[in-house]
């Protein structure tokens, strides 16, 4: 196994942690669910403001997720299944990449591509939210 | 004498769960604690990202809020410390967030305070689901 150097312009092997914190959660939250009282799973935003919050439906998903029941993640909070799925491919990917000798280049090294990777999370925050209060039954 | 006898056994008894669950939390917080400081870093980097601010790598959010952790340590004063704790640990991650990234204070600040505005909930489902568990539990 050879390690390279840490460098800003390469994606740093940490990510990989990211795919740990997922499988911990829902196979966690797979375990945890019977101690649980239900009345513990519900949003400070719905319950004070009545407006659902970005990431509303984050326990629903995990509970979901941990239940085997994909559709019904996805249902319950789009952004935070697919792109936690994502984020952890890409945790795993960078890793392995960086263990292997040939570590991936960071993506959004110029202004331009920064100002992207901004605004496309900021349209997927936001389409999120959207279909959180107005979509989601 | 029974009654004794009876009242020994499950003092002896609610001991050995108690020392069972004293060790799983030597186990167990560890691990929680790691995990929520990665998915606290994780939403100041993402919101550092948003305005601009992500001057650093990711690792150096991660370290600033695991820096910022230790004044949890406040915690062993009674009813005050862990108010206190919150409050400093906030105060931390703004000022450390300033100096790591070497972003103006506004920056920092909307960091740190945004997502509490706007949700804090992916701190509280990790606290919530694991520590209401293990409240359940023990």
């Amino acid at each position: 196994m050879q390690r390279v150097a840490a460098s800003k312009d390469y994606v740093d092997p940490i990510h990989a942690v990211w795919a740990a914190i997922g499988a911990i959660l829902v196979v966690g939250t797979r375990y945890a669910m019977p101690y649980l009282p239900e009345k513990l799973l519900f949003c400070p935003s719905v319950v004070l403001f009545g407006v659902r919050c970005p990431a509303c439906g984050a326990a629903t998903a995990l509970v979901a997720l941990s239940g085997g029941r994909l559709l019904d993640a996805i249902a319950a909070n789009p952004l935070l299944v697919i792109g936690g799925f994502v984020l952890a491919v890409w945790g795993v990917a960078a890793s392995a990449a960086y263990f292997a000798g040939r570590p991936l280049k960071r993506w959004s090294t110029t202004k331009g591509k920064k100002a992207i990777l901004r605004w496309g999370l900021v349209a997927a925050i936001g389409a999120n939210w959207l279909y959180e209060i107005f979509v989601r039954p | 004498m029974f009654g004794m006898a009876q009242q020994a056994s499950e003092i002896t008894g609610q001991m050995a769960f108690g020392m069972m669950g004293a060790v799983l939390g030597i186990v167990i917080v560890p691990i929680i604690v790691t995990m929520q400081s990665f998915v606290q870093a994780g939403i100041y980097h993402l919101m550092l990202i948003i305005l601009g601010g992500a001057e650093e790598d990711f690792e150096t959010t991660f370290r600033v809020v695991a820096y910022s952790k230790t004044v949890q340590l406040a915690n062993l004063l009674p009813i005050i410390g862990g108010i206190a704790a919150s409050i400093w640990e906030i105060v931390l991650c703004i000022k450390g967030l300033r100096e790591a990234h070497n972003i103006e204070n506004k920056i920092a600040v909307l960091a740190v305070l945004l997502p509490m505005i706007l949700c804090c909930v992916l701190i509280v489902v990790v606290a919530v689901l694991f520590g209401g568990a293990l409240l359940a539990a023990f």
